[in-house]
């Protein structure tokens, strides 16, 4: 690259730094120090944050969550790879209709998104209405405050982030390496588990990266339709600041799903160069 | 002969444009058949329908003796080298080679032994762990012909499989596919655009133009008798003419500019053109059709080799066909001079092959000749 052409990185570095790189530092500098008695931070260094987010209660949470997470990214996956592969194989002018479609939701509020879930599913609401003037039930169900209604919520909210990657790398796919297949003697399904599957590993496992970080982290779905009862890490650590005004307790819980995150991202990477190093 | 592969007016249209008009054709069992033409004249769409990647719009497909017309490429008992080998990148060369087995079910024990075999004769047993990102043009061509021939399908589809390796690797890979063929007996269907790979590898060849057949026959016959003006000039360098007087005023041969004879105007004796007896053209049945001359700049344009000896210069008696020309141009090909005549009062520039070294300099004038059995007349 061009010397000169490293200043023009300046003005996004510095941002960063100064809105990202140094705000986090003071979360891991807060995780070390103690909560005073009325919401204060005494600077004196403990390791007491670290130790209490191994008692079982927390550990309970930060094990939920993961479940929870774990069940979101199968649900995307196994609603986003069909459609990736439906939009894939369409006119290119289908394609970018399709594309918008799956895009459009994150031009509107993610509040209002959620809420329009609520009511969606509450007991007086659309979904109840129908299936009570259909006949088809006796009693409202409860489908809102509940963990389904949380795992609704969130495959909602990060399928795209599923649909993106895996229809990029089926985008890519070579169709010739399947015509390939089908002349060897491949029926469409086997050429498709052999092939199709293999040759887009890359996309599942981003979209699968993209979408288990993105849940963990999650406070706005399961404060808004898992009700009081269900709660998540994130909802933990936003609680620990805003109710508890325990900020130490909350950088700790911040700073384990950052590290978490961080383990799983390399994992992956190493995971993709290993299968780089092995494809030569 | 046994009829292997029987194509019953097959046509192809994609919209409303016409790729392929009712088009019909017989394949022998065992032999190596070229569809030769240039890009875009339906050569490839052909071979695809023969394999099932697409359905001919009308008309049927027979597979020794079975209608295949809407039989998915799966279940027909071919094989198809493609033009980019198609190799499966998260495979090694095992895999790959034996994924057709495995997809067949075949035993392991007979995938082994056939695997063996089919290493030992694409001579790719020290790289049977290898990736395709790995390995080298001609090496991916290889495992993609073992990948096809391990099935021992009834036929072998070839799609410009050395299209895209350089020329010396092409001159010799011509040679193992045409030993291969001829050790395997398997029915090759050969798809190319390079006249000279045509020439050296084909028992038959069918010149394809705009979707139809030009003509069909032995590469011999395709050099010697083109039926038109198109397969003429398609296949090796040509001269076509128009004469201009006589009871045939007005017709249109060809001439190979091998056959032409340059004299210089002083009334020497002529000289031929044609190679000297030496070297005489047997090199066709020879296995190394190159390396008995330095290759030339562009084999588009150069008859691969010359076909019949032709008569020495000493002995010519007077004959008609004579003309008078002025050398516009002389370029050197390695093995032979291109002489470029502009014939006196007429339009006309007519090329001669010159294999030793010319006493020409352009600028000069010539007689021309060529004997008139030498003419091909063009319908």
């Amino acid at each position: 690259m061009n010397n000169k052409g490293k200043y023009l990185a300046y003005p996004s570095l510095i941002w960063l730094t100064l809105f990202f790189l140094f705000p986090l530092m003071i979360i891991v500098l807060l995780s070390f120090f103690q909560r005073g008695l009325y919401g204060d931070i005494i600077y004196e260094w403990t390791l007491a944050n670290y130790a209490r987010f191994f008692e079982p209660l927390y550990l309970h949470i930060f094990f939920d969550t993961i479940i929870i997470s774990v069940l979101t990214t199968c649900c995307c996956l196994i609603l986003g790879y069909p459609l990736s592969y439906m939009i894939s194989r369409m006119s290119s002018s289908w394609q970018n209709i399709w594309l918008l479609l799956v895009m459009i939701p994150f031009w509107i509020n993610f509040l209002v998104r959620s809420y329009a879930w609520v009511i969606i599913l509450r007991s007086q609401g659309l979904l109840n209405t129908l299936l009570l003037q259909l006949g088809l039930i006796d009693q409202p169900l409860s489908l809102l405050y509940n963990p389904t209604a949380v795992l609704i919520g969130l495959v909602y909210t990060l399928l795209p982030f599923m649909v993106l990657p895996i229809y990029v790398s089926l985008e890519q796919l070579d169709r010739r390496k399947l015509e390939a297949a089908y002349d060897l003697g491949a029926t469409p399904s086997r050429a498709f588990w052999h092939i199709t599957v293999p040759l887009t590993l890359p996309g599942i496992v981003t979209g699968s990266i993209l979408v288990f970080v993105g849940t963990i982290g999650m406070f706005v779905v399961p404060e808004i339709m898992g009700g009081a009862k269900s709660s998540m890490l994130g909802n933990v650590i936003q609680n620990q600041f805003l109710s508890a005004r325990d900020w130490p307790f909350g950088s700790t819980l911040s700073i384990m799903v950052i590290l978490f995150s961080l383990i799983l991202i390399y994992l992956y990477n190493r995971a993709v160069q290993a299968q780089q190093d092995e494809r030569g | 002969m046994k009829t292997m592969i029987s194509l019953d007016s097959v046509e192809k249209t994609f919209g409303r444009q016409i790729v392929i008009p009712s088009f019909s054709l017989s394949i022998y069992s065992g032999e190596f058949l070229t569809l030769l033409g240039p890009s875009g004249c339906g050569k490839t769409t052909l071979m695809r329908m023969i394999a099932g990647f697409e359905t001919p719009s009308a008309g049927e497909i027979y597979l020794d003796g079975q209608r295949v017309t809407d039989v998915p490429p799966y279940q027909r008992d071919m094989n198809m080298v493609f033009q980019h080998y198609a190799l499966f990148p998260h495979m090694n060369v095992t895999d790959n080679i034996l994924f057709g087995l495995k997809m067949k079910k075949v035993p392991a024990a007979e995938q082994r032994t056939r695997l063996q075999q089919v290493l030992e004769l694409t001579q790719l047993s020290d790289l049977a762990n290898r990736r395709p990102k790995q390995l080298s043009g001609g090496q991916q061509q290889r495992v993609a012909i073992a990948r096809a021939i391990i099935n021992n399908p009834k036929v072998l589809l070839l799609d410009e499989p050395l299209g895209a390796l350089d020329f010396q690797l092409r001159k010799s890979l011509q040679l193992e596919l045409k030993n291969l063929q001829k050790n395997l007996g398997i029915t090759f269907v050969y798809v190319t655009h390079d006249q000279e790979e045509a020439m050296s590898m084909s028992d038959r060849i069918a010149v394809m133009n705009q979707g139809r057949i030009e003509q069909l026959g032995t590469p011999e016959e395709i050099y010697h008798h083109p039926h038109n003006r198109f397969v003429a000039t398609f296949v090796g360098e040509n001269n076509i003419l128009t004469t201009k007087s006589g009871v045939h005023r007005g017709r249109t041969f060809a001439i190979r500019p091998e056959k032409v004879i340059l004299a210089p105007i002083s009334g020497r004796a002529p000289l031929s053109s044609p190679l000297p007896s030496s070297s005489n053209p047997s090199t066709y049945s020879s296995p190394l059709p190159s390396s008995s001359a330095p290759s030339t700049h562009s084999p588009r344009h150069t008859p691969p080799f010359p076909l019949s000896p032709s008569v020495q210069p000493t002995n010519t008696p007077p004959v008609p066909h004579h003309h008078l020309g002025t050398i516009q141009d002389i370029s050197f090909h390695g093995n032979l001079h291109k002489i470029f005549v502009k014939l006196d009062g007429e339009e006309s520039i007519v090329m001669a092959h010159q294999y030793d070294t010319p006493s020409f300099q352009p600028g000069q004038q010539v007689t021309i000749h060529w004997h008139p059995e030498d003419e091909v007349i063009l319908h």
